[in-house]
């Protein structure tokens, strides 16, 4: 391998003024600079000029103005010829803090074929219209990439490794101009190599000049996007096996493994619609068909379960029923829950059935507890109860997997961060908890259905579908100390692919629960029993809703996760 | 403090319906849990709630001391005299 020679680039129009200072500032790390005058006016060029007698300085002057991306690129092919084997960008307005210089080097060094590139961590100067610029431009990089790794494209602090840029570049020329920062990262990324970021200080500096034009540079921008996209589609099933191989276990399944998939998912049906992300997590589902074996095992083992309970207790089943339709239900689960927190479904998507048996609790401010499931779609019922201020759901969450899920969600609509409880463990607190909120007449929705990913091993045996299965107690005990009204709750969806329809299910369980310390366990499993029961019922009403992508008949042991 | 000591142990015998116990059998430092009282995490449970119902108290999730608080008699006596006396 070449030996590590890095030159430090700087394109220049116009940044006369502050270029001395910069010098100044990079002597001490004694790497030579190439600076590439991108006709620049009189006043430039002169002070330019005066800063040749420095050492290690080349003045690479190109004849007209070209736009920083061909600046920058004629510095890579003049360090190239130079021998240099990286070119380290620094922008010319001394708005980047010198002081991660040195990191940026060692990372460099470190993985050579890597592009590094600096992620700013603004002080307050940033105007605001260049964040949210930034924001959008963040979204459109995850679904030109299909990942969420590159968290910062428009950076001007970068390592270059030169071979691997020069080929790129020689592929396909980016952008001349202020589109070429994300274009080359993204093409860079597409190409196979690492793209590695570390925070870097960043300042508009109140003099600046800026050679952003918003009307031109944002119409250039916008047409770099469109070529990136189109560029993206043939590179769908590299860039999702990339994203798989890297970092994405289903495990602690559903959650944790859907939340990348979901932020890309997310930007794709904000800017393009139901219609597009369909097709998008259409693609997903197929690659999580083939790769997840797991999941898809213990999707066949359901459906199979299911089917043969069916079938013994002459109960009409659809046709259909494969693990693919089922990942597929599940990834349309995923766009009703960021639907309903959009406030694109609302009430008038959804048929309440049994509302009338909670009505007079709720007219006295009874609180209540609501055993839910992960079958159909309660997360979409929480969206929805926003919009009935009378209505107070306060929903418990057991396990960490759910905060990252949350994540994404807060970041369609913080509202839905409110009324979560977020708990590790059955303790006092939560339980007191929860009673002052039911004291209020609020609601508490605590699942009853998951044992696997809270690695739960204080369980309850109840037939699902003609079978024992374990059930969390953590669930049913907290119901039965909180000692008030329980309800069964669920919420499926019918209607059609891109015009669904909800069904509400609420159903009264039990007014009170207790568990006398002499029969305690056997009261306990009579009350699982009860819920399962009526868990079966409506499993069958919507098989393919189910979304438990464990084997939910066995007692996971905690290790197959990893 | 031996009233309330007196008076935590009336609360957990009966809100845990503790019948062949009296308050004198409940040794103050004693742990509640496991050994000692021998309690669960249902009577965890329900003993918080009977401390919310009768001195209005609800423990903070973040107080990294809750597992202390609920050590025995003497703690929990502590723990509802401080927040009584704020």
């Amino acid at each position: 391998m070449n030996a590590y020679r890095p030159v430090i680039l700087i394109p220049c129009y116009d940044h006369g003024e502050t270029i001395p200072a910069l010098l100044d500032a990079l002597e001490s790390v004694g790497l030579p600079v190439l600076i590439i005058d991108d006709g620049s006016g009189p006043e430039t060029a002169r002070l330019l000029s005066e800063e040749r007698h420095r050492d290690g300085i080349e003045i690479l002057t190109l004849p007209k103005n070209n736009g920083k991306g061909a600046a920058v690129m004629a510095g890579f092919r003049r360090a190239a010829e130079r021998g240099f084997s990286h070119g380290i960008q620094v922008d010319a307005d001394g708005q980047h803090d010198l002081e991660a210089l040195p990191e940026l080097l060692r990372l460099s060094q470190k993985y050579p074929t890597d592009l590094i590139s600096g992620k700013p961590r603004y002080d307050e100067s940033i105007p605001k219209a260049r964040h949210y610029g930034r924001y959008i431009t963040h979204i459109w990089v995850w679904i030109e990439t299909l990942s969420l790794h590159i968290t910062d494209s428009m950076c001007g602090f970068r390592a270059y490794p030169l071979p691997e840029t020069l080929a790129t570049i020689e592929r396909k020329a980016p952008g001349q101009r202020m589109d070429f920062d994300t274009e080359i990262m993204v093409h860079i990324y597409w190409a196979g190599c690492g793209v590695r970021f570390l925070d870097v200080g960043v300042i508009y500096p109140e003099n600046g000049i800026s050679h952003f034009d918003v009307r031109r540079d944002n119409v250039r921008i916008s047409l770099m996007h469109t070529r990136l996209f189109f560029g993206m589609l043939p590179r769908i099933p590299k860039l999702l096996i990339r994203n798989f191989q890297r970092n994405i276990h289903w495990s602690a399944y559903t959650e944790k493994g859907s939340v990348l998939g979901m932020k890309t998912l997310l930007a794709a049906y904000s800017i393009f619609g139901i219609r597009v992300f369909e097709a998008l997590m259409s693609l997903v589902m197929v690659y999580y068909h083939a790769t997840r074996k797991q999941a898809r095992s213990a999707s066949n083992e359901y459906l199979n379960q299911l089917k043969t309970y069916a079938a013994a207790h002459q109960k009409p089943l659809p046709q259909n029923l494969t693990p693919f339709r089922h990942f597929l239900s599940f990834g349309r689960s995923m766009l009703d829950k960021i639907a309903g927190w959009r406030g694109d479904w609302t009430m008038e998507n959804v048929t309440l059935h049994g509302l009338d048996t909670y009505a007079p609790y709720l007219e006295k401010k009874q609180g209540v507890v609501v055993l839910g499931a992960h079958l159909g779609n309660l997360e979409l019922f929480r969206a929805l109860s926003i919009q009935c201020p009378e209505l107070k759901i306060n929903a418990l969450i057991f396990t960490e997997n759910a905060a990252r899920f949350n994540a994404v969600m807060r970041a369609v609509n913080p509202a839905s961060g409110l009324n979560l409880i977020q708990v590790k463990d059955m303790r006092p607190e939560v339980a007191m908890n929860l009673k002052e909120k039911l004291d209020q007449g609020e609601m508490v929705v605590i699942m009853g259905d998951r044992t696997s990913v809270s690695k739960e091993k204080r369980v309850v045996y109840a037939d699902f579908l003609g079978r024992p299965a374990p059930f969390p107690q953590g669930a049913f005990i907290l119901a039965s100390v909180l000692n008030v009204p329980t309800f069964l709750c669920f919420g499926l969806r019918g209607g059609t692919k891109y015009k669904p329809h909800f069904e509400l299910y609420v159903e009264p369980f039990r007014e009170s629960m207790t568990l006398d310390r002499s029969r305690r366990m056997e009261a306990l499993a009579e009350i699982v029993q009860a819920y399962a029961e009526r868990l079966n019922y409506y499993a069958l009403k919507a098989p393919l809703q189910w979304y438990n992508f464990f084997n939910f008949w066995e007692l996971d042991d905690g290790d197959k996760n990893e | 403090m031996d009233a309330l000591h007196t008076e935590v142990k009336e609360l957990i015998i009966n809100s845990l319906n503790l019948e062949d116990i009296t308050a004198d059998d409940i040794v103050a430092s004693e742990p509640l849990f496991g050994e000692g009282l021998g309690l669960d995490s249902i009577d965890a449970l329900e003993l918080g709630l009977a401390i919310k119902k009768q001195y209005n108290i609800i423990i903070d999730s973040d107080d990294p001391k809750i597992r202390e608080h609920f050590e025995s008699v003497a703690n929990l006596a502590a723990y509802i005299a401080s927040h009584q006396a704020e």
